[in-house]
């Protein structure tokens, strides 16, 4: 049974890892872009180049026959069009209110905070189980606490989309789309969240029936 | 809980201790205080019948309804 267990664990590990390899990827990615055009301005001694701030939108098609973008068909060269769901745009300069930039900066700590909440919870389930503590309260709190903790990663993730998209849509439009938030929703730590609320409920369910079964004489 | 366990009753009427209780039903005692403590959430009709055989007494000797207040 173990041995299933600490496979399954090892799946979700690898699944965690994949899901936020790609943003991982990007802010190397990123990282290594900066640092190379910083280092060529610092050789050629010239003024150091301003880098555009780029923001995450979701949008989604209205009209299929307006053009928002194109790509290069490579056999015969034609433009083909596309129509983003979640794109990364240049943000222009704008007045941001304190506030916003307040509440962006808080969730963005609390993401992090939150990450490492859940994984050291998830960490502690696993090692319960692992001594064969599996039917115990201590491992419902912690299941309820890695429940609550996806779930305010996930509010925190969406409120600052709904932010970043209410303020660009005041700024900028693409062709044939629209900003909608329903996509900031694919976001697996919400339904993640509730699952994993659901399972401390079994288990608080399961306890209570072991409970009365150890009182039953 | 309205149901009142009085094994002590029957148990002293009867001056038998709760080892040798335990002994002669085949419980063990922690599991035999917990009934006659009342903390108990069930018992098994196999225990009660065991007990009634060994005490001499019929079911309703050992429990009791009482209605909450």
């Amino acid at each position: 049974m173990k041995k299933k267990l600490n496979l399954l664990c090892l799946c979700v590990i690898a699944a965690f890892l994949l899901s936020v390899s790609g943003n991982v990827q990007m802010i190397v990615r990123i990282f290594i872009n900066g640092f190379e055009i910083g280092m060529k301005a610092a050789e050629e001694g010239g003024e150091m180049p301003v880098l555009p701030a780029y923001k995450q939108i979701h949008t989604m098609p209205t009209d299929l026959t307006e053009v928002t973008g194109t790509v290069t068909n490579l056999k015969d060269g034609s433009q083909l069009a596309i129509k983003p769901l979640v794109s990364l745009v240049e943000c222009p300069s704008m007045p941001t209110s304190s506030a916003a930039a307040l509440w962006e900066a808080m969730a963005a700590l609390v993401v992090i905070v939150g990450f490492i909440y859940t994984t050291v919870y998830f960490c502690k389930l696993i090692v319960q189980i692992n001594r064969n503590i599996v039917f115990d309260w201590t491992n419902v709190k912690y299941l309820r606490r890695i429940g609550w903790g996806l779930i305010a990663i996930f509010f925190c993730a969406f409120v600052s989309v709904w932010i970043t998209n209410y303020q660009l849509s005041q700024v900028v439009a693409l062709k044939g789309t629209e900003f909608n938030l329903l996509l900031a929703f694919s976001d697996p730590t919400f339904i993640l969240g509730f699952i994993a609320l659901l399972a401390a409920e079994v288990f608080a369910l399961g306890l209570r029936l072991k409970e009365e079964n150890d009182l039953t004489i | 809980m309205p149901i009142i366990v009085n094994l002590d009753v029957m148990m002293a009427k009867r001056k038998i201790s709760l080892g040798e209780l335990a002994e002669r039903i085949d419980l063990t005692p922690a599991n035999l205080s917990i009934l006659k403590t009342g903390k108990a959430k069930a018992i098994r009709f196999s225990t009660l019948g065991a007990i009634c055989k060994e005490l001499d007494c019929q079911p309703g000797d050992i429990l009791e309804y009482r209605p909450d207040e």
